[in-house]
């Protein structure tokens, strides 16, 4: 299974949504990281594991514009079904994901 | 002078001891009865029993609810001050870093998970718990998204209006649960 702890790889205090807003941000996240692990989980066809816990926490924006433009990037289902969430210090951050991922269908 | 004047109330107590005990004795309506009856003595008993046995656990229950209503009370403040002072941070300025947002708002929801599921243990019905839930959510919307962010830094200026109304709106919240919690008791 690919990883990504997000506290160690990424950041320990993320960002807002995009670039405008500052380093770190949801949209760089995407760019630089979430993209490229999610293909490269896909075309080995496993799941990617991504470790929320150990950060400083997240503004709903930045979970809201990466996980946002994953589904837009590979579909709805792909992007839910293969992602393995961890988040033990907040579990709602989980269904963040969820929400962000299924937005455009609301 | 203090052991001398001790002398003279004991006398008066004793003098006075001694009318009443003397009245007491003249007084003709005093029947004392040597005979037992049994059907009123084992009513008497029963009464006695159901008594003590309403106090005891009338007793426990006091006990069980004061500890409860401590407990909750405790979780309760410690949820309430950490708003208040993130709520004071606010005030004092019209910028503020994402990163203390993101601090406060992770504090916040472990330690109101942790008074929600007191309450869903204790199968306390109370609505205020998920309202205030959903007021802190929309709370934090206004600030990462409604409001402008240069540099991870919040200016909140224009959103101002808006963030205070719905600062008013949770600590009325977490009065109604204060209320709540005062019924435990």
């Amino acid at each position: 299974m690919i990883e990504i702890n997000i506290a160690k790889d990424f950041a320990e205090t993320p960002g807002a949504r995009l670039y405008s807003d500052g380093p770190k941000s949801g949209q760089e996240f995407f760019d630089v990281m979430l993209k490229g692990k999610f293909s490269e989980a896909l075309e080995g066809k496993t799941k990617l594991k991504i470790i929320l816990d150990g950060t400083d926490g997240f503004p709903s924006s930045f979970l809201n514009e990466a996980f946002r433009r994953l589904a837009e990037t590979f579909g709805q289902d792909i992007a839910w079904n293969n992602l393995f969430l961890i988040s033990n210090e907040v579990p709602k951050y989980i269904q963040k994901i969820k929400e962000a991922i299924y937005e455009t269908q609301k | 002078m203090r052991h001398k004047n001790s002398f003279w109330l004991n006398l008066i107590y004793f003098l006075f001891g001694c009318l009443i005990t003397y009245w007491t004795c003249q007084y003709s309506y005093f029947n004392i009865d040597n005979t037992i009856n049994i059907s009123e003595t084992l009513i008497a008993i029963l009464t006695l029993i159901v008594g003590i046995f309403i106090a005891v656990s009338l007793q426990k229950r006091q006990n069980k609810n004061q500890n409860l209503y401590n407990f909750l009370a405790v979780k309760l403040d410690d949820l309430w001050n950490r708003y208040n002072s993130f709520d004071q941070q606010l005030n004092y300025s019209q910028q503020i870093e994402v990163k203390q947002c993101t601090v406060f708002f992770k504090e916040f929801e472990v330690k109101y998970q942790s008074l929600k599921k007191l309450f869903s243990t204790f199968e306390i019905s109370d609505q205020n718990i998920d309202y205030l839930a959903n007021e802190m959510e929309a709370f934090e919307d206004i600030l990462f998204n409604e409001c402008s962010i240069s540099n991870n830094i919040i200016s909140y200026f224009m959103c101002l209006k808006k963030i205070n109304s719905k600062k008013e709106l949770i600590h009325e919240y977490f009065a109604h649960i204060l209320k709540r919690i005062n019924k435990i008791s």
